[in-house]
């Protein structure tokens, strides 16, 4: 079945090489793939400042875009598909209109590792994946909400000659949270601070993350505090292990 | 707005004492563990949870007649029973009691709804003296602190902390060791259970069938609290109640689990109330509603399900790193960033619920599945509509919301972003912002945003293969 691709806001602006890599990658799985022009955000910054009149504006455009597709929507970001299979039909649960098309795309969405593990129930052994060096994983809280718990590790543990290192504390928050990062900058940068020296005490050589909001955050804190990370976003780590197109 | 709350600035201090977080740390992560291990034993840990939620929403969908029954059968065993509407109304009797009886000294036992009616306050100000018998409330007693966790009161200090204190409050001379810390505070208190003519407690769970209480406590002051003296004082919040005791053997079973990882505590006591040959000759129960009324008939009837077991708090980012005295009231971590607002009013607490960062690690351990970080949420949203959400996100968030309507203003927005970004940056990042953005560049560097956003890139060479 046809794809679709919803870049999602922070990794359209600031880290396109993940959606990229998604793109590259479901060619490279025969899938094919569209990327519906005119995408801006979710809402989930209104939404999670508390201002829901706000993000229902912002989920509308989404709705509305969307909705004229057909297929399964795959998202770079736990916390933005979150946004639109668990938010989405909490926050039009009064307008009964919106709020069916807001279940159907609630039913539509799908993170991407969740995508390839759930849907397309990918082996990436199939696809030749090898990578040689070590990596570590950070655990996106929003997974929570999508119930996704340890497909990603699974999927990284499919790639052929990687070393995986489990991250202490994998599944704690890194301190981005939105507005709380800038409402509350100090404990935010403590939060960060422990999942920065968790990084660097796993020892592996790459981070892999699998929210542009967590890369932002962690290697913001990183890069101001002189410890630099070697990062890259999940989709391109699968990217690069299964090398060029071989169709 | 923030700048100016009492809150935040104490969220400041706390961040700047390393210390602190790193006693939270390996306290929690221990409490954390110790949960995990014991949960297994269960097996489908999702069951219980669901059973426990279900048990809990069975008592408050009837309160009324839970409660009802509960009194009727707790006054056939002779307990005298005490409504109270507000705390002042609880305090109140509380010391009338004590005062009827010519009490001057009373033993209580580890209680958090105490601590929300400032109960101890109340009574001294009655000269009444309040005598904290669990380890950890003794310690802080004695230090003039607050509890800075609802199950673990003293845990902002170390074995070191706690030898000065005994040192400098009851003359302590012995090794900075827990066991012999612990031996001379029992000592301690033996001398004023003999002597305390009353004792109090909370309550964790009230049985309607039976008209009997619990308190589950790990050192057996919570039976000499309510045995030894002879007038005993329960009191609890309206909500605490099951309504059988099949009902109350799945709570035990999950609020030792989740409060401290135990199968069940190691002294759990069920009170039916006065008895003429041993134990108090007067039981009185206060039972108190302090705002849980409009809580029930509230869209925040959920908080109510609440067992005070703490897990939220143990796995909460924010509290390992504030910890829970500088919250504006004695609950703390994401259950107290609910219930604060709603038993003290939004104003007073708007900015607790925004000193959290959505995680849902909350909602994931709670034994009860209450959706705390929708709730949050929902608090947000409510501060907000009441324009208590401060100046800049008032203005700011309508004009995201605009700019999340239009694909042009969206992509115009990215471009005037990495324009004006753009000679502020070096190999990169961004160091330095003012105003507002200042507030993220002051801890943490920017990315410059990519030079071409992805949905532009597509637009000049499509998405299909090989478009690198």
């Amino acid at each position: 079945m046809d794809t679709n691709v919803f870049v999602t806001c922070l990794a359209d602006t600031f880290y396109p090489q993940a959606a990229r890599s998604v793109t590259n990658l479901l060619h490279k799985m025969k899938i094919k793939v569209s990327c519906p022009p005119g995408q801006t955000c979710c809402g989930q910054p209104m939404y999670n400042a508390g201002y829901f009149k706000d993000a229902r504006k912002a989920a509308q455009s989404f709705i509305d875009l969307f909705g004229n597709t057909e297929g399964p929507i795959i998202c770079p970001s736990a916390s933005c598909a979150a946004m639109v299979k668990v938010h989405y039909p909490k926050l039009f649960k009064d307008d009964p209109v919106m709020a069916k098309k807001a279940d159907v795309l609630s039913g539509r969405i799908y993170e991407f590792t969740e995508y390839l593990v759930k849907y397309a129930k990918i082996n990436l052994a199939d696809l030749n994946a090898e990578f040689n060096d070590s990596v570590t994983f950070h655990q996106s809280c929003h997974f929570r909400h999508l119930g996704v718990t340890d497909e990603p590790m699974n999927l990284i543990k499919q790639i052929k000659n990687i070393n995986y290192i489990p991250l202490q504390r994998m599944d704690q928050c890194c301190g981005f949270g939105g507005t709380f990062s800038v409402n509350y900058p100090h404990i935010s940068k403590k939060v960060v601070a422990d999942k920065v020296k968790c990084i660097h005490e796993s020892g592996a050589s790459w981070l892999i993350y699998a929210d542009a909001g967590c890369a932002m955050n962690i290697l913001g804190y990183a890069n101001k505090t002189d410890q630099p990370i070697k990062a890259m976003h999940i989709a391109e780590l699968i990217d690069k292990a299964t090398g060029d197109l071989s169709c | 707005m923030l700048k100016t709350d009492k809150f935040y600035h104490s969220t400041v201090s706390s961040c700047d004492d390393d210390s602190l977080s790193l006693k939270l740390f390996s306290a929690l992560d221990r409490q954390c563990q110790k949960r995990e291990d014991i949960c297994q034993e269960l097996g489908d840990i999702e069951h219980f949870r669901e059973l426990a939620k279900a048990i809990r929403n069975n008592a408050l969908s009837k309160l009324d007649s839970c409660l009802s029954q509960f009194t009727a059968k707790a006054q056939e065993n002779g307990v005298n029973i005490h409504w109270a509407q507000t705390s002042q109304q609880a305090c109140k009797i509380t010391a009338k009691i004590a005062q009827d009886n010519n009490v001057t000294e009373i033993v209580k036992s580890k209680s958090m709804i105490t601590e929300e009616i400032g109960l101890n306050q109340f009574l001294k100000d009655q000269a009444i003296e309040v005598i904290e018998t669990d380890l950890g409330e003794f310690i802080i007693q004695l230090a003039d602190h607050k509890p800075s966790h609802i199950v673990l009161p003293a845990i902002h200090l170390s074995t070191d902390d706690v030898t000065k204190i005994f040192q400098d409050k009851i003359g302590y001379d012995g090794p900075p060791d827990p066991e012999s810390l612990t031996k001379a505070a029992r000592k301690y208190l033996r001398d004023k259970f003999k002597s305390a003519k009353m004792g109090i407690s909370g309550v964790n769970f009230a049985v309607a069938e039976q008209g009997l209480w619990t308190i589950c406590t790990n050192e057996g002051n919570g039976r000499y609290v309510s045995n030894k003296p002879d007038i005993y004082l329960g009191i609890m919040g309206m909500e605490r109640i099951v309504e059988d005791i099949d009902h109350l053997s799945v709570l035990l079973k999950m609020l030792g689990r989740f409060a401290t990882g135990q199968r069940i505590t190691q002294y759990t006591n069920l009170t039916h109330g006065p008895c003429a040959k041993d134990g108090p000759s007067q039981v009185h129960l206060i039972i108190l509603d302090n705002g849980r009324s409009d809580i029930l008939a509230s869209k925040y009837r959920d908080i109510l399900r609440c067992i005070r077991c703490g897990a939220c708090l143990n796995v909460c980012p924010v509290f390992r790193n504030i910890g829970g005295h500088i919250f504006p009231g004695c609950y703390s971590g994401p259950m107290g960033s609910v219930l604060l607002p709603l038993l003290l009013g939004m104003e007073k607490a708007k900015n607790v619920p925004k000193a959290c960062t959505l995680c849902g690690k909350c909602t994931e351990v709670c034994p009860v599945k209450i959706p705390l970080d929708e709730m949050i949420l929902e608090l947000r949203n409510d501060a907000s509509q009441a324009k208590m959400g401060g100046i800049i996100e008032k203005l700011s968030m309508p004009i995201g919301a605009k700019v999340m309507q239009s694909p042009f203003l969206f992509s115009t927005a990215q471009k005037l972003m990495r324009l004006g970004l753009k000679p502020l940056s070096k190999s990169g990042w961004v160091k330095w912002l003012p105003s507002i953005p200042g507030r993220w560049t002051k801890v943490k560097d920017l990315p410059l945003p990519a030079k071409h956003s992805y949905q532009s890139e597509i637009k000049r060479k499509g998405s299909g293969p090989k478009d690198e």
